[in-house]
């Protein structure tokens, strides 16, 4: 019996092979239950059972057949889904190119470039559409780069010699403090992105990651590294060749509300907070009472997402996704995004005590539907009795 | 005798995880960054050990289920972020904690020597009868140790603090530690509970319940 059954599992290989075409086959997965014949050595099967049998197994490649025309169709629908997508991407990365970086003063704020924007910005520009949005106000150059990393490399090498002469020329940080902050950076880079594999120890952008953080250390003392930097820093690595990667980074971290965070600058944040809270309320009104009743308040999911980015807590698609509007609409988005998460999952939300929100918000589900989820930021209004953002 | 089970691993909204605790306890965790909070609370909640975790920025939440001595127990564990810059942050939590896990690296002498200073943000922001468990972590790289077990001890016995050595990486001690903290923060609470009964007319302060 086994030798037969072996025999039947291995034979209807060829044919599957021309099935995938026309779909006129005996599925695989039904071939092994045929035994149509008892062995020799046992008494027949009757006729009656045979025919039940038989009929059985038909019934099963009835169903089995149903299941895969299904599946066909499903896959082809999503090829040709997959296909549109990559067309459409196709065309937007020709109008990026040829239509609007060239003329971005005059067209970045045009009504059609908006709203291609909000589509998501094509990897294959998003670095140039990020550099052009968050500017250089800051004047960096790439010589400037070049000496603020030179001045970084030559601290590493201090430190590792265990040179006590660390200079004393940036006053009020103290020499352990900085050799904390030098030592900090070297262990957070593995644990940026560490399913990715390229910022660990011997992954190709281990070491750009390591340049840019110890570059912008030298560049600005008086803020240093903080936790979450790294992450900011390795998401403009994946869109942006080192020097330029590192401009966009001081330049965005200059922004004020980066300023007030890294700097954790509680009377800033705070406000920060009631001005968001303002906008929780009048957007969603029920799970703002929610939260209030269990004493959840927003510092609580604020400031991972506010820190990273949402490069930590959203799938870094989507992650970047929210950053290209982010590089349209400023600091507001950060926030609308924020309330379009909370909307998202308002139904959840609701059913959930303190813990398990907190819980929910600082690890969000990794299959996040990407189109719902901007129709949930769409949907939040960033105007409360009249007021705007700034205004607030 | 324990069983243990993370109410984070249970279907959203299932019986388990609206199960109404016998005691609910918040517990902090801090240290110096890189010591292993994280790590040992996703050994807690798991039961293995993640190479892969990236660092914590401002704070992550969870919730432990532990079955102890037959009574149901719940604890909110609160991570906080070790680098000093967020201090800041962390220390506005102490004051809610029912408990603190103060946690160093027996590799490394700096976070050991925190660990001073970080009872000294304990004294200042937590509540007085606030439980301490120390908690040397990482005893699986022992050719690395720069702290000796007897320093540990000899700290935890200075300021009469509960300790253990463990590893997030093998799962030593892990849940061993967390029921001895259980049943640290099950006495405090009896009692403060027989002190409130013994004074008469006790200023009837409603402690947050829910924060």
């Amino acid at each position: 019996e086994y030798e037969e059954k072996t025999g039947r599992a291995h034979r209807p290989l060829s044919p599957k092979q021309n099935v995938r075409k026309n779909l006129d086959f005996e599925p695989l997965s039904t071939t092994a239950l045929i035994l149509e014949d008892r062995p020799a050595n046992l008494p027949a099967k009757p006729a009656e059972e045979a025919q039940k049998h038989r009929q059985q197994y038909e019934e099963m490649v009835v169903q089995a057949k149903k299941r895969e025309l299904k599946e066909a169709q499903k896959r082809k629908k999503q090829l040709e889904e997959r296909c549109k997508l990559e067309d459409s991407i196709g065309s937007a990365v020709l109008t990026w190119n040829n239509e609007i970086l060239p003329n971005w003063e005059t067209m970045c704020c045009s009504r059609k470039v908006r709203e291609l924007w909000w589509q998501g910005i094509p990897p294959s520009v998003r670095g140039k559409v990020w550099s052009l949005a968050i500017g250089n106000e800051l004047n960096i150059t790439h010589e400037l780069y070049d000496i603020c990393l030179a001045r970084a490399k030559e601290k590493w090498r201090s430190l590792s010699t265990g040179g006590a002469e660390v200079e004393c020329e940036d006053a009020g940080f103290s020499a352990a403090d900085r050799e904390a902050s030098l030592e900090l950076i070297k262990l957070d880079i593995s644990r940026t992105f560490p399913n990715l594999c390229i910022f660990q120890q011997g992954g190709p952008y281990h070491d750009t990651l390591h340049s840019i953080l110890g570059a912008y250390t030298c560049y600005r003392p008086d803020v240093g590294y903080v936790q979450g930097m790294s992450f900011i820093a390795a998401v403009l690595i994946l869109n942006l060749d080192t020097a330029d990667a590192f401009i966009a980074f001081s330049n965005l971290l200059n922004k004020p509300c980066q300023m007030a965070f890294f700097r954790v600058d509680h009377g800033l944040m705070l406000t920060y907070f009631a001005a968001f809270e303002v906008f929780f309320e009048e957007n969603l009104p029920k799970l703002f009472a929610h939260f209030k009743k269990n004493n959840l308040t927003p510092d609580i999911y604020l400031i991972d997402w506010i820190f990273t980015l949402y490069s930590k807590s959203l799938p870094l698609d989507l992650a970047c996704r929210v950053w290209d509007v982010f590089c349209r609409d400023g600091e507001e988005f950060l926030f609308r995004t924020a309330l379009g998460i909370l909307k998202l999952f308002e139904d959840i939300l609701t059913k959930m005590d303190f813990i398990h929100i907190a819980q929910f918000l600082t690890k969000l589900p990794e299959d996040l539907p990407s189109e719902e989820f901007f129709t949930s930021i769409a949907a939040i209004q960033m105007q409360s009795r009249n007021k705007k953002w700034a205004q607030v | 005798a324990m069983t243990a089970d993370g109410a984070g691993a249970a279907p959203r909204g299932s019986p388990e995880a609206s199960l109404d605790p016998d005691h609910l306890y918040n517990v902090l965790f801090v240290g110096d960054s890189h010591v292993g909070k994280t790590s040992f609370l996703y050994r807690l909640h798991a039961d293995t050990f993640n190479p892969h975790l990236t660092a914590t920025v401002g704070l992550d939440y969870q919730i432990k289920n532990l079955v102890v001595d037959n009574k149901r127990f719940a604890l909110r564990l609160w991570d906080s972020a070790g680098q000093e810059r967020y201090h800041s942050i962390t220390k506005q939590f102490f004051r809610k904690a029912d408990g603190v896990v103060l946690m160093y690296d027996i590799t490394s002498e700096h976070s050991f020597s925190d660990v001073r200073y970080w009872l000294s943000c304990i004294q200042e922001g937590a509540e007085d009868g606030v439980a301490i468990l120390l908690l040397g972590n990482k005893t699986d790289c022992a050719a690395e140790r720069r702290v000796p077990t007897k320093e540990g001890e000899r700290l935890a016995e200075e300021h009469r603090l509960m300790f253990y050595e463990c590893s997030a990486a093998s799962g030593q001690n892990v849940s061993e530690s967390m029921v001895s903290l259980i049943r640290l923060l099950k006495a405090h609470e009896d009692k403060l509970k027989n002190k409130a009964e013994e004074v008469p007319k006790p200023p009837q302060k409603k402690k947050g319940c829910c924060w």
